[in-house]
């Protein structure tokens, strides 16, 4: 059904190398820290009554609140006005921005800013929806992150970022149960599929496409699977049976004792997570290790729940802001991920009382005083350790979560 | 005035099914897709699940309308026999004001296992100290959806019904009847329903399309897995993978030929009751005792009303409650704290009321405007598919394509398509309330005001208007209803930049935040309750005195 994509990654891919070697040249003959402060200088001054749409994924409250502050400070420090499209699926933006592309529409686009990582990132690189220059490591604040001590900055699902889009955040997949009603948790993927068929009806995870929902399955791909070499390059469609066979025999055996029965799923985590309260189901799932904690200060969960993960360690990824190649306001939206990315914005994200979402800097690069901020953040009674946490496997590359979700849908989507 | 006419209704219908037409055979330039090819169609109907979808579609469509045409002509028997239906039309009103999706949250409040229903009786009653495994909601027979939409279709129906019988001698048909020796109820049956029937056909047909298509209630009550059709094209659109807006293309026609398809069932199921009737009239049965069923029905009928009303009463309870967990029947206490942040829902609150209040004037415009036209030629003809096929039409086949159109024409996102997208959905509904009111208007007096020398936009802006307000009224608050409960054009065309109640509602509830969804609710139900009190108001103190000119009006 594509043939067009091999040449147009082609070029895509040669452009992007060559725009790379384009960039390094030039920072490196005018000295990077002056020409990065000059240009930045000049987004600011036209980023000014710029009205950014930020497409950011709206089902959680407490990141609305967390992005509505970011819109007070814009407007009061650099006058960009900030107007939050919140999304139900990330997938909608991206086929929005396809949509303008279609229509011929390259500029005055409806989306300046996206919330993306993964396989929605790899989609519209894959398609040049993003823009044709290299800007996250251009920002100022990007000093501050080191990409040695976090790979997954410059590496998105096992794609490169090429500068065009700027980390925000970091997320690992948690569970949380409620020790009241269940003390110890099962710790990998076996305990999981024998405590599912010795207490039916209580246990679910987010239906595909939900990313946690599929970020579940990844999570018991890599753990069932022998060799985990294959997940870190694109789905060899020939081996996919082979390799994936493992994970949906732990499915099919535990899918007759999940949560109704397997023919319901909740449609995202934050779902599940009210199961998780209302009783109905022992475990829930975030892609937030704080997720826990912030819902217990809400009184959304019973200060009864607790974090764990799998002893092998759980996914890791960094979600990133990216700008469309038809933006409107492009400049305004280099201004907000930079400031998302400052030191300050990322202390009050990482806040669990106000999201509780891990930081993307490196505390090395920080100053004092920054460093002094995240050190007097206060730790939720349901989060894990960093040490806990530390225990971390890699994102398998973007194709996997396309192939997963065919096959489950194929498997299990029509609900027999 | 054919001109404005085709530019507001039938430009955008076409398009917007060329729109999807294209992709549906492999034509989508802008991927690289330019020659027709099958593999959309084969790729939609290897689709998982895609049998039961249809059966789903099918079986919630039928089922509501059925059940929703029964129901109403039981209450619309029953009150009328008791010669009050005021406190019927008081009931109704509001009714069809609450938007289809804060039923569904209602709904899924009230009755989920962990619902507020399940919480009053647990554990007393139960001995559940955890929720049940079984469940309600979301499920997956398609009934609750069923039980969602007769929450809205019966109050729609009756109001139609009670509309259709305001013109027609029904005392003296019911006087023959009886004289006949007929039972009341029989003579109901045989010579009033029919007449109310015929005349509400469209509504009716309205009913079924919506209900074959609907999206934004079975994504919060079910069944999920699979969905019905419509969600399930939906989710096509939504696609990260660009190339799956091709098979969805092409799901969206499927959309349509069922709906075509249920349409000829159902009107083939008429001429089968009319068969029915005819002889059961010729031989003189004589249908006695049904007196009690129709008053079963109507107690039945009573039942999805009063679990939508339980259900919003759930959502008001979660909008103020602190932490509440099961089996607690109540909230541990009560707390205003969501509704102090109200202001992250102020946007889409006002989107809503301007769209709203928008949406409803340029209908009723277009719509005399349509009458007028309709009056000059002597007949309506085509453009009278075209008003309508908006509601004839499931949304989920023609609304994706006309986002492709206004994306094209740079459109996507703004006030202007927002508010013409409501008004091509209000307008149907503007159409069956105004043109039958028009028809029945008395032209003499626009007679005697020619010969007492006035002029035809003097006599239509002092005569016509004035007699057609309480029309007008009723007209502009089913409107605003309308627009308030769109949820899949306000989707598309609104491209996120406009969010509307109903779009922050369902995005609310299916995230999970129960408390802020209940909040939403609450301001979604405003709408509609700010435009009935103000409607009635002028109502009251512009034509109140005048009793003639009530018929047609809210009371």
């Amino acid at each position: 059904m594509r043939p067009f994509r091999t040449v147009r990654h082609i070029i895509a891919l040669s452009m992007a190398v060559l725009m790379a070697l384009a960039t390094t040249l030039a920072t490196a003959l005018s000295g990077p820290a002056l020409a990065g402060e000059r240009d930045f200088a000049q987004t600011l001054a036209a980023a000014r009554g710029q009205t950014v749409y930020f497409n950011a994924w709206g089902g959680d409250d407490k990141i609305n609140d967390y992005i509505a502050w970011a819109g007070e400070e814009l407007a009061k420090r650099h006058g960009i006005t900030l107007k939050h499209v919140k999304l139900s699926d990330t997938a909608a933006a991206v086929s929005r921005i396809l949509a303008e592309q279609a229509a011929g529409r390259s500029a005055g686009g409806s989306i300046d800013l996206l919330w993306v990582n993964g396989e929605n990132f790899a989609a519209l690189k894959q398609n040049n929806l993003l823009q044709d220059t290299a800007w996250a490591d251009s920002l100022p604040s990007w000093q501050y992150t080191d990409a040695e001590s976090l790979p997954a900055i410059r590496l998105d699902f096992a794609v490169p970022t090429d500068g065009l889009e700027s980390p925000w955040g970091r997320a690992q997949l948690v569970f949380a149960h409620d020790s009241n009603r269940l003390a110890s948790p099962p710790r990998n993927a076996a305990e999981l599929a024998t405590y599912i068929n010795s207490t039916p009806g209580r246990f679910t995870y987010p239906q595909p496409p939900d990313f946690v929902g599929l970020s579940f399955l990844k999570q018991i791909l890599i753990e069932t699977a022998e060799d985990t070499t294959p997940f870190y390059q694109p789905v060899d469609s020939a081996l996919f049976d082979q390799v994936s066979e493992p994970l949906w025999r732990w499915l099919d055996s535990v899918t007759p004792n999940l949560w109704r029965g397997g023919r319901a799923y909740p449609a995202n985590y934050p779902l599940q997570r009210q199961l998780l309260a209302d009783g109905e189901v022992d475990i829930t799932i975030a892609f937030n290790p704080a997720d826990a904690s912030s819902a217990i200060e809400r009184g959304e969960l019973p200060d009864s729940v607790r974090t764990y993960i799998h002893d092998t360690g759980t996914i890791a990824n960094v979600h990133f802001l990216a700008i469309p190649f038809n933006a409107t306001a492009s400049e305004a939206a280099q201004v907000v991920a930079d400031f998302l990315l400052s030191p300050e914005a990322q202390i009050r994200k990482a806040d669990p009382a106000i999201w509780g979402d891990p930081t993307v800097l490196a505390m090395h690069r920080l100053s004092a005083k920054d460093l002094a901020g995240f050190m007097a953040l206060p730790q939720g009674v349901a989060t894990l350790s960093e040490a806990d946490l530390a225990r971390t496997l890699a994102e398998p590359h973007p194709s996997w979560m396309k192939a997963i979700e065919a096959e489950w849908r194929r498997r299990y989507a029509s609900g027999d | 005035m054919a001109g404005i006419l085709a530019v507001a209704t039938a430009l955008p219908v076409s398009l917007g099914i060329i729109a999807v037409a294209a992709p549906a055979i492999g034509l989508f330039p802008a991927l690289g897709f330019v020659s027709p090819s099958l593999e959309p169609a084969a790729i939609f109907l290897s689709t998982p699940g895609l049998g039961p979808a249809i059966l789903t579609s099918l079986a919630t469509g039928f089922g509501a309308t059925l059940l929703a045409l029964l129901f109403s002509f039981a209450l619309v028997i029953t009150f009328e026999s008791a010669r009050d239906t005021r406190w019927l039309r008081r009931l109704a009103g509001p009714l069809i004001a609450v938007p289809h999706s804060a039923v569904a949250i209602g709904v899924l409040f009230l009755l989920a296992p962990s619902g507020w229903l399940m919480r009053l009786v647990s554990p007393g009653l139960t001995g559940f100290e955890r929720p049940p495994l079984w469940a309600l909601v979301p499920d997956g027979s398609g009934a609750v959806l069923c039980l969602g939409l007769l929450v809205k279709e019966v109050p729609f129906l009756v109001l139609v019904s009670l509309a259709a019988l305001a013109t027609l001698p029904v005392r003296r048909l019911l006087a023959t009847g009886m004289s006949l020796g007929y039972e009341r109820s029989a003579s109901w049956i045989y010579l009033v329903l029919p007449l109310v029937y015929r005349r509400i056909r469209l509504p009716v047909f309205a009913v079924l399309v919506f209900s074959l298509s609907v999206v934004d209630m079975p994504r919060l009550l079910g069944p999920m897995l699979p969905p019905p059709l419509a969600v399930l094209i939906v989710q096509g659109f939504e696609n990260d993978e660009l190339v799956a807006r091709l098979p969805a293309s092409f799901g969206a026609l499927v959309q349509i030929a069922v709906t075509a398809v249920s349409l000829l069932i159902w009107c083939a199921g008429e001429s089968l009751c009319r068969l029915a009737m005819a002889g059961m009239r010729r031989r003189g049965y004589r249908l006695a005792g049904l007196q009690g069923w129709v008053r079963a029905c109507a107690a039945m009928a009573t039942v999805p009303v009063a679990i939508g009303g339980a259900g919003l009463i759930a959502a008001a309870l979660w909008s103020v409650a602190g932490p509440w967990f099961f089996p607690a029947a109540l909230p541990d206490m009560l707390t205003f704290r969501f509704w102090m942040r109200i202001d992250s829902l102020a946007p889409a609150l006002t989107a809503s009321l301007v769209i709203a209040a928008a949406a409803s004037c340029f209908a009723v415009a277009l719509a005399l405007l349509a009458i007028e036209f309709a009056r000059v030629r002597g007949r309506i003809g085509i453009w009278q598919i075209w008003i309508l096929a908006p509601i004839l039409l499931p949304q989920a086949g023609f609304v994706p394509g006309l986002q492709t159109v206004l994306t094209m024409a740079w459109l996507e996102g703004t006030w202007l398509a927002m508010i013409w997208m409501h008004t091509l959905f209000i307008l149907p509904y503007a159409w069956l309330i105004l043109a039958p009111a028009a028809d029945t208007l008395d032209r003499r007096h626009d007679h005697v005001a020619a010969s007492l020398g006035a002029g035809a936009w003097r006599r239509y802006r002092r005569v016509t208007l004035p007699m057609l307000t309480p029309a007008i009224i009723t007209t502009l608050f089913v409107g605003i209803c309308v627009s308030v409960a769109l949820y899949l054009p306000s989707l598309f065309a609104g491209a996120g930049r406009i969010t509307t109640m109903t779009l922050e509602a369902v995005a609310l509830a299916s995230g999970g935040s129960r408390a802020m969804a209940g909040v939403a609710t609450m301001l979604q139900l405003l709408i509609p309750i700010l435009g009935f009190a103000m409607l009635q108001t002028l109502h009251r103190t512009t034509y109140g005195r005048f009793a003639g000119l009530r018929a047609g009006g809210l009371h």
